[in-house]
């Protein structure tokens, strides 16, 4: 199971990651997105990389996890990246036919890919290190002002981890119809794009099905303990907010501070 | 026997998209289950012995008639969490039950519905997970248990709500050999040790034999109801209900045929062995 790793799935564990709050969590990756995004120059993303390094390690899990559960959605970054460097203006490098690589397409898409890599890593750690009962609560922290709009803050923050939860379980059920469908001779293989998604409408339809089917009997499971509105939730879980992460906050805002800085003053 | 659970002339159908009910999926169904029972429910695929098992719990409230539980009456709104924390239910895929990836957190699930203190919860946990043998596993993801340890970590889901009455739909239906020994072990410990009522839905004629009594469900009916003894002695009785009787039975039921005298009849390996041989020796002393 751990060699077929999923983006957003829980690893048990005792790092220093793993001890932190998932609210102060929560709201780390919220402003590391924030300065993911204003990362513009050199400096600064050598700044959001060397951080982002520090965070992968403290959460005691190996580059090779990251890269497994990230894979697909790394390699779909990098495409479009080498896409982007043969648009660019400035002087030209590099010249073949109608694509011109330029130093300023070089610079956008090394850019866009350290931003991008960082976010999804970034995620990824603080997935890894957060039970889906914890993020459960984080989240609904977060969405509490909602409730004053008569939003059920609770619901939604259940859906999303329960979602979470599902992820490698559908991924496995995917994998399952195909294998049932290539042993009933279907070609899934085919070059042609349009053969090939023909192909896979068999896949999406019992896929749907077996989710409907899933979704409903997880309903009665959830109702057959309880689940409601009514009554309070409790947590076996104690939050409580600890020099560790305020410690955390700090290192985050040091970030937030440095990158700026890089941005606007070298 | 005090009984625990009462269904009067309980029928059900679902309601159609366009507001009418037609089709009885349980129909005329009176049925006694007394505290501390083992009852095992069988009977062919769509006969509604799933339907029937969401009616334990107030998951489903019939259309007609009525379910009581230890008192309760199944319609009554505003007592439903009672109900369910008197009666739990556990399905047959332990994937579509367990909600957390940790194993202690899933088994907090219910106790945290009910909005319990937290150290009366760690107790009630440790407790299920103790009584199921789960306790060195309480830190583990919950994808990393074989389908016998999920499906255990569902039953301690179950068993921390404390229920008097635990309703099992083929629970161990997708499991493999050994997964499906724990299951049953698991099973019969909370049955025989712990002194809760168990029923249990199942198609296989072993995990019967295991049960104080078998209700027969026909067509969304009670077709019969008697001792796995009382099943287990005709060959007929099997086939009268679409059930398939197993090896053991069968061979002991072609030796009768053959004009062999058979004291009894039942499912058990061991049992079945002692026949045999008993047996061997009455034909070895007319020799």
């Amino acid at each position: 199971m751990m060699g077929n790793m999923y983006l957003g799935q829980y690893i048990p564990g005792n790092s220093l990651l793993h001890k932190l709050d998932p609210r102060i969590k929560l709201l780390s990756s919220i402003i590391f997105m924030i300065i993911s995004f204003i990362s513009g120059n050199l400096f600064s993303l050598f700044i959001l990389v060397l951080s982002v390094m520090l965070i992968v390690i403290f959460s005691g899990t190996s580059f090779k996890v990251y890269f497994q559960s990230t894979k697909y959605i790394l390699f779909f970054i990098l495409l479009s990246c080498i896409f982007n460097a043969f648009y660019g203006y400035g002087e030209a490098i590099f010249k073949f036919w109608i694509f011109t690589v330029t130093f300023d397409s070089i610079k956008n898409s090394v850019v866009i890919i350290l931003r991008i890599a960082s976010l999804l890593f970034v995620s990824s750690s603080v997935m890894f290190t957060t039970s889906p009962n914890d993020m459960s609560f984080a989240i609904e922290t977060f969405m509490k002002p909602l409730s004053i709009f008569k939003i059920n803050v609770q619901d939604i923050a259940t859906m999303i981890t329960i979602s979470l939860k599902f992820v490698p379980i559908i991924f496995e059920e995917t994998n399952k119809i195909i294998d049932a469908q290539r042993s009933r001779g279907a070609d899934l293989d085919d070059k042609n794009i349009i053969k090939k998604v023909k192909a896979y409408i068999p896949v999406i339809f019992p896929l749907f099905f077996l989710s409907f089917k899933r979704a409903s009997d997880l309903a009665v499971a959830m109702e057959s303990r309880c689940y409601n509105d009514i009554i309070k939730r409790t947590s076996i879980r104690e939050f409580k907010i600890g020099i560790l992460d305020i410690l955390c906050l700090v290192y985050i805002i040091v970030i937030l501070i440095g990158v700026i800085y890089c941005n606007y003053l070298i | 026997m005090e009984d625990f659970i009462l269904f009067n002339d309980v029928s059900f159908s679902p309601i159609s998209e366009y507001g009418d009910n037609k089709i009885d999926i349980l129909k005329n169904i009176n049925l006694k289950i007394g505290k501390g029972e083992f009852i095992s429910l069988v009977g062919k695929n769509g006969c509604g012995k799933s339907t029937l098992s969401k009616h334990f719990n107030a998951v489903l409230v019939p259309s007609k008639g009525e379910v009581i539980v230890g008192g309760i009456n199944t319609k009554c709104e505003q007592r439903v969490f009672d109900i369910r924390q008197k009666v739990g239910l556990v399905m047959q895929n332990p994937d579509n039950q367990i909600i957390s990836s940790v194993v202690e957190e899933d088994v907090a699930f219910g106790l945290e519905n009910l909005g319990i203190d937290r150290h009366i919860m760690r107790e009630s946990i440790d407790r299920a997970l103790r009584c199921v043998g789960m306790y060195e596993y309480r830190g583990s993801p919950t994808y990393a248990l074989s389908g016998g340890q999920k499906q255990r970590v569902a039953i301690a889901g179950i068993l921390a709500m404390n229920p008097e009455c635990i309703v099992l739909d083929e629970p161990t239906s997708m499991l493999d050999p050994s997964g499906k020994e724990e299951v049953l072990e698991t099973i019969v410990k909370l049955n025989k040790q712990f002194g809760r009522t168990v029923v249990l839905i199942t198609h296989d004629m072993y995990e019967l034999s295991l049960s104080d009594r078998v209700i027969i469900m026909d067509r969304g009916s009670i077709a019969s109801e008697m001792t796995p003894e009382e099943l287990f002695q005709s060959e007929c009785l099997f086939n009268d209900y679409g059930l398939l009787p197993p090896s053991s039975i069968k061979l002991l039921c072609n030796l009768e045929k053959q004009g062999y005298k058979i004291k009894s009849k039942f499912p058990d390996t061991k049992l079945c062995t002692k026949e045999i041989l008993s047996l061997l020796e009455e034909v070895k002393c007319q020799h």
